[in-house]
Order: structure tokens, then sequence, then C-alpha cells
């Protein structure tokens, strides 16, 4: 059936999630997780991210999102005058299983937010095909 | 140490504006209401996020809440002041015209 730590942060421990140490205080995007019968749903918060800086890749298992924002590729008049919102690269990984390909994988960008859908697939275990001779008399 | 982290606003000034842009992920503009009290710019955000699945983690934003930017000496708030939501973002405008001090004549009878 399906893993039970499935969506165990690749960097933080999820039984100790500190209220004054969240990933958005490291600068990393805050997400959400919900368990679905079929289905895992992810929320990546990315408020202000251009879809074409936001990267989601799958790899030996493991879902990526990346994104990337700097003076470079936000087109900003002015001079500022306060900066808060964080300027760079964030990523966060989770373990999905190697089962999972990335056709599989659902995203889409809205209102700031990327929604990814993963599908729950059974662990696929290899069976050796069994020969049966025919035994006559 | 702890930061707060929501709202996250950057502030920019062109030759004839302020700017401010703050991020409010996932919310539309029926979940913001923006008003000026006493020279003070008031926004606030309320979004409801219905988790019908299993919550395994929760980290976003989700509730209501307001922050307040102190606007100076501004004389003239009424029209001058306009708000557009875009990608998660709202962005403020502020006409520096609202802080231009106008004499009010009176006439002598």
């Amino acid at each position: 059936m399906f893993m039970p730590r499935i969506f165990n942060d690749y960097f933080n421990d999820t039984l100790f999630d500190d209220v004054f140490n969240t990933p958005s205080t490291n600068g990393n995007m805050n997400v959400d997780i919900q368990e679905f019968e079929n289905h895992y749903l992810l929320d990546f918060e990315l408020p202000g991210f251009k879809k074409e800086n936001i990267k989601a890749e799958l790899r030996d298992g493991y879902l990526t999102v990346s994104a990337t924002r700097n003076d470079d590729n936000e087109q900003s008049e002015g001079n500022y005058i306060r900066r808060e919102r964080f300027m760079g690269q964030v990523a966060r990984s989770f373990y999905v299983g190697e089962q999972i390909t990335q056709e599989d994988i659902k995203a889409r960008f809205d209102n700031g937010i990327l929604t990814i859908e993963v599908p729950k697939k059974e662990k696929v275990e290899k069976v050796e095909d069994k020969h049966y001779i025919s035994i006559e008399g | 140490m702890s930061q707060v982290n929501l709202m996250k606003t950057d502030i920019r000034e062109t030759a004839d504006t302020y700017l401010l842009d703050i991020e409010i992920p996932g919310c539309k503009k029926e979940d913001i209401e923006i008003y000026v009290k006493n020279k003070e710019l008031y926004v606030k955000v309320n979004k409801l996020k219905n988790m019908t699945g299993k919550v395994l983690k929760r980290e976003c934003f989700n509730g209501e809440y307001t922050r307040t930017y102190g606007l100076g000496d501004i004389q003239n708030v009424d029209g001058h002041l306009s708000a557009k939501v875009e990608n998660g973002m709202l962005t403020i405008t502020i006409d520096k015209i609202a802080y231009k001090k106008d004499k009010t004549f009176v006439t002598i009878e």
C-alpha cells in the first residue's frame, strides 16, 4: 500500500516544526500538503514569481520545486525605499517514490500558488515468471 | 529569532508615485480590503482555505491579517490611490500629488 512517511521534508524534521524556524524565515517557500484517497496535493506559495522562472523536477524519486527571482528577471521601475521580499533562489524537495514518473504529475500555477498533484502508485514488485513444464504420461 | 513573513512588502519610488508591492499568495481581490484612516493605510486580507484532504503539512498563509503602513503627511487621498492584484501580488500606487499642500482661500466679506 502507500508509504506512511511519504512527504518527509528533505531538510526539516516534520515532528519538530518550529514556529520560529519556518521555511519562510530561511527564505524558502511555504507549502501545504494534503492527502486524498488517490493522490497527494501540494500547494507552494510563490507570490510574484513568473511561471518561466519556476521549475519542478522529478529525479530519483524526489520531486524538487525551485524558483528564481532576482533583479535581472524582475522588471520594476523606481528606486527601492524598502525591501522585504526574498530575492534569489528557493528550492524544496520531497520524496515521492521511484514508481512515479513525470507524466503522472500535474502542476498548475495560479494566483501565486503552484499546485502539484501526485498520484498514489503502488510499488510494483517484480514477479519472476514461473515457467511450468507440462508433464505427460 | 522570529520573523514575520506575512504580507512582505517592497516599497519603491518613481518621480510621480510611491508603489507598494505586497505578497498575498493565493488571494484574489475579493479577499482584500484596503482603506485609509488617519493618514495610515490598512491592508486587510482574509483568506480561508478549505482543506478537504488529510492535512500532512500546513505552512501557507491562512486566515485574516491586517498590515498598516504609515503614509506620512498625506493631504488628500481621494483619487490618488489605486491598487491591482496580479499573480499573488498586490500593488498599491500612491500619487505624490496626494502630498501636496494646497492653500484654501477664505473670502473676506
